[in-house]
Parts: C-alpha cells; structure tokens; sequence
C-alpha cells in the first residue's frame, strides 16, 4: 500500500473509532451493545436513547462536520491565496464572522429565528475575505496578507470587546453574546447538525468545482490565467466557499482556530498537493481531528472547555513549526 | 495565428507603443528588446489575452478579447518572467497543468492527455525527474520544465517573457536554440529578451521598443532592426558587427 492509502485508511478508521468512542464515553453507562442497539432501531431504555440518539450522535457528527467544514475552508484558502499560512482563523475572517455574529445577538436579531446569526456570521466572513483579496492583488507576498489578517483580527476582536461593553448594562445579553462567542458543541441537536450539513454540502460541492483552478494557481495567477482558468470567477468562488463555510461554522460552534492551518497541512503530506486528493483527504482528517478535540473536552467534565481554546493551544506550536520552515520565503 | 495592428500602450504621459503591426508567422522567432521599462512585458502579456492591449488583435481572424478562455488557452501558451512554484509541485504535476485548457471542468486526464504530457517531458529531456519536486531543480532545468508545460497545451504560439534572464550564459543558449527547434518545428514564438546579442543570433524578426516616450517601435528581420546606430540611440551602448557580421558590444570600463 501507498502511503496516500495509508493515510486514507488510517483516516477513516480513526474517525469510525472516535464516533464510536464519542457515543459510549461519558455518565450513564452506555455499552456498545445499547449503542448499537439504538443506531440500529431496537428497543432500550428512554434514557439511554436519549443520551445515545439526542445528545451524542448529533454532537458528535456535528464536530465531524465542523472539522471537516473548517479544513476544507483552510485547503481552498490556501490554493486561493497561494499561501501555506493562510487559514480563516489566521486571516481574521472567523473574527470577522465572529464579529458581525456578536452584533447581530447584541441587537436581537436572534430574535428573528437561530439562521439570524449564522447569515450574518456568513456575511462578516465574506466582507473579511473582499478585504483580503483586495489586498492580497496589491501586494502578493506571503507575510504582507498574513499580517493584514492579523490587523482585520484584532479591529474585529476590538468591535466584539465594545459590543460587550455596550451589552454590560444588559446582563443577559452579554451572556448570550459570550457563549455564543466561545463556543461549544454542547448541546446542540440535529438541527445544528443540518445547518452544517447542508453548508458542507455546498462547500464540497463548490471546493470541487474549483478544485483544478486551484490547482493552476500552484503556478501563479498570470499562468493560471494563461492556462483558461477565469481568475475572477475563481476568487469569487473561492470567497463564496470559504465565507460560507467558516461563518455557519462559527455560528455553530464558536471560533475554533487552527485547524484548517493544520489539517491541510498534514494532508498535503500524506496525499500530495493536488486539490482533487488535497480536499476530501482535509475534510477528512479535520472531521476525524475535530471530533477527537472534543471528545478531550468532553472528558475534561468538570470544566466546559470550549473547543476553539485547545484547538488554539494544540494548532499554535504548529502554525510556528510551519512558520519557521517557510521562513525564507515569508522574509 | 495571432495578428496584432494599431497597439497602443502608454503608462502615464510616457507612450510606451504607438501604432505596432505584428503578426507571428509559424516558424519564426520574434523578439522583443527594449530598455527596462520600455514595455515589453506589457506588450507580451496584452498579446497573451491576460491585460487590456489597446488595438486590434486578432487570434485566427476573432478579436482576442472575445476569444473565450479555454480556446485562447489552446491557441497561446505564455510564460511570465517568473513563475512561483507551490511547494510539493512535482516536475509531471506541473506538465500535467498544460493540459488544462484541454479538459472539461471535471474530467480527468484522458490516455491522449497523457500522452502529450509524456511527449512534452521527452521533448524537453526533463523525464528523467519526471517525479522530483520542482524547487529541487536547477534553473536551467526548471526553465525546461516551463517549455514542456507550455508545449502540453499543445499550443502553436508561444509568449515568453524574459526566459533567459535567471540563467548561465550556457544555459541561456541551450534554450534559445531549444526555441529555435520549436519554431523549426512550425510554432510561432515571440520572446521578450534583454541580451541583445542573443537577439541577434536566435531571432528572425525583432520588435525594438525604443522607450523614448513617443512609443517608437522599429519592427522587420532582425539585422535590419539591431544596427549599431539605432541601438546606440535605443540603449546608448556601442555595437559593432564583426567580419562574420554578428553583433557584438563593446564593453569600456
């Protein structure tokens, strides 16, 4: 076997062992046998059915989704922007959606049903990657964009912190504003789940119609578009999928950084950099990743670690490893 | 064939081209020299469809700019001065990209795309590291690796922008005379250049850009357009031709 079927494999028995793990983990005492017993239909008791079928397997898929979606979002950035740093977290498009998420719950918008938010997250994260792309046709070097996605982070992060200062007077506004904020996978049901779902479904589906103009652009713009690739109809594709992605994302769950700096990273590795084999590899490792980050936290019960914290914690030594490695091309 | 009157190009108040008529004829070597500035790689890259060109272009009797992509893909392959290569790119994935233009959205590489890519690496001499990573290569090899990209798209017409400028003096001319075979071969290329001597050796025709602000262009075979006059006034250096009638610069400290 080859190493990209290894890795293939590796990745998918992974992620069968950790959804299993996700299910049976934790208080009350669920075997394998009531698990199976109730993805297959059959008779248990109420409250093993509850924990397995409401409380677990959504969770659990809905990390698998999450990961799957934020990686991908990172492997289509990167190929965008041609650059190996690139990542919504890094770029501040998250913070963007994050952002203009924080201002729609301080409004009330929620109040006009959950897909409130999340359309406006979608919209911050877009506005974040105009502004980028804006920038990035100016000036292509790698450490230009990266630093311009740190100065659009910390002014959204800056915005967020005055929407909370403003949203003090009201206690419960600014709970709700900072929980939706740190994120969680706690909770949330199989309508979270379709949310994300059907946002990973049109992201696979537009990452794949983009996936060999992305590959052009391995060689530069000027060569891509030498080559018939429609560099303007890729860009908005591209911003389209990853907006998308990383802003329902954020609405779900919270920011959860790094992930989709890291998992195409390890699947360019394993698979080679070619789209058609780097994106579903990414979407798989990040959904298997994702999933085992937040089975950690889960077992971490006295504490309700949001996901996004250890992403952070673990993705960080990465994003430096990844740093120094590119460090004469980044000078 | 890509036909080209009445091109116009300006950058500010300075006239960089005015009234150029061109047309690239399979089987010649055209090349474009000029000063740094003088608009070379503006002139190339609005022939290569890729930036507005003001004037007529023609691209096998269509305007250029309502040829569509994919069919001017096909037509006219193009180098840029230069190309940054993504990391883990290997020498066949890069060939492979040549027959882009060549496939639909979603398709695969079909048995002939493979066959050209594999003709292009044999044509090139690059398919002994076929499999190698392209940043491990040498510059002249990389330079290679770019032609047999650029002959995968099977494209009669070849745009290439300062292909020569990274390289030794050898392999420089390996190139140029690799050129030359192409055009032997019956292709059209036109070749933005800075090494007027090599010019002078390798090109049929020469297009001058004599950046002098009016946007003078001197424009027909070659030894009628590189005299020592008129590259005295273009670049103020001293040519001569030798007794075997070949340009030479005279070089004072």
């Amino acid at each position: 076997m080859n190493r990209t079927r290894v890795a293939l494999v590796g990745g998918v028995l992974g992620l069968l062992a950790a959804l299993w793990l996700a299910l049976v983990i934790g208080p009350g005492g669920v075997t394998s046998a009531d698990a199976w017993t109730v993805l297959l239909g059959g008779q248990t008791s109420d409250m093993v059915r509850a924990l397995v079928w409401d409380l677990r397997l959504p969770r659990a898929l809905l990390a698998v989704v999450v990961g799957a979606s934020l990686s991908l979002a990172g492997a289509v950035t990167q190929g965008l922007f041609r650059n190996p740093l690139a990542e919504p977290g890094v770029l501040g498009v998250s913070a963007g959606a994050a952002m203009a998420g924080a201002i729609g719950l301080a409004a009330g918008v929620d109040a006009a049903g959950p897909w409130a938010v999340g359309a406006l997250a979608c919209v911050g994260a877009v506005a974040v990657l105009i502004a980028l792309m804006a920038w990035a046709r100016a000036d292509a070097r790698l450490s230009t964009l990266i630093l311009c996605g740190v100065a659009i982070a910390s002014v959204c992060g800056a915005i967020t912190t005055l929407v909370l200062s403003f949203g003090i007077e009201r206690w419960e506004v600014a709970v709700k504003v900072v929980r939706w904020l740190m994120g969680s996978f706690e909770g949330r049901s199989w309508t979270h789940l379709g949310v994300g779902a059907g946002a990973l479904g049109l992201g696979i589906t537009g990452a794949a119609w983009l996936r060999r103009d992305l590959d052009a652009l391995g060689l530069g713009a000027q060569t891509a578009a030498s080559l018939g690739v429609d560099l303007r109809q890729t860009w908005r594709g591209g911003i389209a999928v990853v907006g998308l992605l990383a802003g329902v994302c954020t609405a779900l769950t919270g920011v959860i950084g790094f992930v989709g700096l890291v998992v195409p990273h390890m699947a360019r590795a394993a698979v080679g950099p070619g789209h058609a084999r780097l994106l579903p590899a990414s979407a798989l490792f990040g959904g298997a990743l994702v999933l085992m980050v937040d089975l950690v936290t889960r077992s971490v019960d006295t504490l309700a670690l949001p996901p996004g914290a250890l992403t952070s914690l673990l993705g960080t030594p990465v994003f430096l490893i990844v740093l120094w490695r590119l460090r004469a091309e980044v000078s | 064939m890509l036909r080209a009157h009445g091109v116009h190009a300006s950058a500010g108040a300075r006239i960089l081209i005015r009234a150029l008529a061109l047309s690239l004829e399979p089987g010649t070597v055209t090349a474009i020299v000029g000063p740094n500035g003088a608009g070379k790689s503006t002139l190339l890259r609005g022939l290569a469809g890729l930036a507005p060109l003001q004037g007529d272009v023609q691209l096998d009797g269509h305007a250029l700019t309502s040829v569509d992509a994919r069919t001017r893909a096909r037509a006219l392959a193009y180098l840029p001065q230069r190309t940054a290569v993504s990391a883990g790119l290997t020498v066949r994935d890069v060939v492979r990209l040549g027959r882009l233009p060549h496939r639909g959205r979603f398709a695969g590489l079909s048995e002939a795309d493979h066959a050209v890519v594999d003709a292009s690496l044999q044509r090139m001499q690059v398919e002994r590291f076929a499999d190698r990573p392209i940043h491990t290569l040498s510059g002249g090899e990389r330079q290679r690796v770019m032609l047999a990209r650029m002959l995968a798209t099977e494209a009669p017409t070849m745009l290439l922008d300062e292909p020569t400028t990274a390289l030794d003096v050898r392999h420089a001319l390996d190139l140029l005379r690799t050129l030359r075979a192409l055009a032997d071969e019956g292709r059209a290329v036109l070749v933005a250049m800075h090494d007027l001597t090599h010019a002078d050796a390798f090109a049929h025709r020469v297009v001058c850009l004599h950046a002098d602000d009016q946007g003078t262009v001197t424009h027909g075979p070659t030894a009628e357009v590189l005299t020592p006059a008129r590259l005295q006034t273009v670049f103020e250096v001293p040519f001569i031709r030798d007794g075997e009638g070949r340009l030479r610069v005279c070089v004072d400290r």
